[in-house]
């Protein structure tokens, strides 16, 4: 199937185009983007992300880590400090909460490397230089038969270049 | 890239929602008539600490809206939006903490919530003594009325243009404070950029003056204990209870004339994060307190956790012998309810912490109005609380109840409506909540 690709340089005519498009069901859109904008957060309807997933998991696992570590090893080799209880849950708290932080950030690497399929060592066939610079582009899949259909879109909301990406 | 376009605002005076308004005065009404039997009925000091509870809360919760706004400004936030008007209409009490500061001191009732009025302690005499305390809570509470007014009329100025002729009542005044119009641009880059100046000024003032009140206006009711993180935490406490109270207000008023629409997903969402962060936070500067005093074990410094959290909470859990050191998480209910305390500083906990740690830990949660708005409702309940727990062990260690009675409860109905009654009146009549403008 062709792809079309538009260059624009503002993500609200971008965002205006890319929901005129989904409006006309066309589904298979990709923006690229040098930087976030909050335009451009609803544009493609995505499911949440399964990244959230991994945070989760990381931090229950580092909390339940942080605390489980620390009691077993005061109890499997008690030593009185201080005249302090051997497995002290409110010290220890320190340890649960850091190892939360740690676990759950390093978990939200690896789930952002695994769902966004990184590092990839192949770009996108649509991907430009210009959209790690100043331009963002919008990438449209779609039939033969509304190539022209799409293009005038794009045009039609100030895209300032239109091209048909080879597959 | 163009930047998105500024948006103009707009005052929207409507005159006061008048069932509303009558039931404030009604609660006024209560609250001074409470007031008023506690003071003639043989304990007038339990009038005295229930209105010192609400005075903080109020106080702290007031004044941080302004610091919220601030904050608005110092950053260039863009997307709050009408959400910094709403945080800014909180600030409208801060005259008020003054002037109910100044009746404390007129009516004598410091000596009824400060232990050492009457009895002082003579090592600490050269900073708790009555005249150093009004001199410095007066000078502070004058100075950040001063700030927070004068930050309010030029927050306001660029939204009054043309507001004179619109509005049903205070034309007056409308008129008088967009003397001099110079056009909507002028004036808001004018606003602007005395605001950026005043912005951060405000909160270093509130960071320092609100950690002496926290000092002063708490701790010392329990003279003889200390802690450096104290004035923070209470000063933080005000912070969030703020963040809080916006994000309530913002959630009744979305559907409000001229709000339609602007109080939408994406400021829940900003809204909640908030909420969850710096509840996050305000645990976090508990447990930097509790966990310094824990290990100390010193009795002057776990009294104060003791009366409110029971000894179950520290290291000397009252067991016998060394059987504590071997069950370090001997816990039980049972013993907790022995405590007078200690289930009010459950509930703060839970209000404050637990409930919207997990409640608004997903993305759903803290875009739907009426989460978010529950929530928020119930943190403000427990920072209540919490302010009702920093008092009342101190004063009266052995009753449960001490802070729940016929009296205490109209003072508190009687601070929640003039509270409502004054954010009412500035955000419907004068200056009025300023709305994005339509053109």
């Amino acid at each position: 199937m062709p792809m079309l690709r538009g260059v624009f340089e503002d993500p609200s005519k971008l965002a205006e185009a890319a929901r005129r498009l989904r409006a006309r069901s066309f589904r298979e859109l990709e923006i690229f983007s040098p930087a976030p904008f909050p335009e451009l957060d609803d544009v493609l309807d995505e499911k949440p992300s399964r990244v959230r997933l991994f945070t989760l998991v990381g931090g229950l696992a580092g909390v339940t880590t942080g605390y489980a570590m620390t009691i077993w090893m005061s109890l499997d080799w008690p030593i009185v400090i201080g005249g302090k209880p051997f497995a002290s849950v409110v010290p220890y708290t320190i340890i649960a909460f850091e190892l939360t932080i740690l676990f759950g950030g390093l978990l939200t690497l690896l789930g952002l490397l695994a769902v966004g399929r990184l590092p990839a060592f192949r770009l996108h066939k649509a991907y430009d230089s210009r959209f790690s610079a100043e331009d963002l582009g919008l990438v449209v899949t779609c039939d033969d038969r509304d190539v022209r259909e799409v293009d005038a879109l794009l045009r039609e909301h100030d895209a300032k270049e239109v091209t048909l990406v080879e597959p | 890239m163009s930047a998105p376009a500024p948006v103009r605002e707009r005052a929207l005076p409507r005159g006061l929602p008048m069932p509303l308004a009558l039931v404030c005065v009604a609660l006024i009404a209560v609250g001074v008539l409470s007031f008023v039997a506690g003071l003639l009925s043989d304990h007038p000091e339990t009038a005295w600490r229930a209105f010192h509870v609400n005075f903080l809360y109020y106080a702290g919760l007031s004044q941080a809206g302004l610091v919220l706004a601030c904050a608005f400004v110092i950053i260039g936030a863009g997307w709050p939006g009408p959400v910094r008007r709403i945080a800014e209409g909180l600030a409208a009490w801060v005259p008020v903490t003054f002037v109910l500061a100044l009746l404390v001191l007129l009516l004598g009732g410091a000596e009824h919530v400060f232990p050492w009025i009457s009895h002082p302690i003579e090592i600490k005499a050269a900073w708790l003594n009555p005249t150093r305390f009004w001199v410095t809570q007066l000078g502070i509470f004058f100075v950040l009325t001063v700030l927070t007014l004068a930050f309010l009329r030029t927050s306001v100025r660029p939204t009054l243009g043309g507001v004179a002729e619109r509005a049903p009542v205070a034309r007056g005044l409308f008129e008088r404070w967009s003397a001099g119009w110079r056009g909507d641009e002028a004036e808001k880059e004018a606003s602007e950029r005395r605001l950026r100046v005043l912005a951060p000024i405000i909160c270093l003032l509130f960071a320092v003056g609100y950690s002496l009140v926290g000092f002063d206006q708490v701790m010392s009711v329990a003279p003889m204990w200390f802690s450096n993180l104290f004035g923070a935490y209470f000063a933080w406490g005000g912070f969030l209870s703020a963040v809080a109270a916006t994000a309530l207000i913002a959630v009744l008023l979305r559907h409000s004339p001229g709000l339609e629409g602007h109080i939408d997903k994406s400021r829940m969402h900003d809204l909640g994060k908030m909420l969850f962060a710096f509840s996050i936070f305000w645990m976090y500067l508990f447990w930097s307190q509790y966990i310094v005093i824990w290990y100390g074990n010193l009795p002057e410094e776990t009294d104060f956790l003791a009366a409110r959290l029971g000894p179950q909470f520290l290291q000397d859990k009252g067991l016998p012998g060394t059987r504590w050191i071997v069950d370090g998480f001997d816990f039980s209910f049972e013993r907790l309810h022995q405590t007078p305390y200690a289930w009010l500083s459950m509930a703060v906990w839970a209000c404050c912490w637990i409930v919207p740690f997990w409640v608004l830990l997903g993305q759903r949660p803290k875009r739907s109005p009426v989460v978010l708005g529950g929530v928020a409702f119930v943190m403000l309940v427990g920072f209540w609380l919490e302010r009702n727990v920093l008092i009342w062990p101190s004063l009266v260690p052995s009753d449960r109840f001490a802070w729940l009675g016929p009296i205490q409860i109209g003072i508190a109905l009687g601070f929640l409506g003039a509270f409502a009654l004054v954010f009412l009146i500035y955000t419907r009549v004068f200056p009025a909540l300023a709305v994005p403008a339509r053109d």
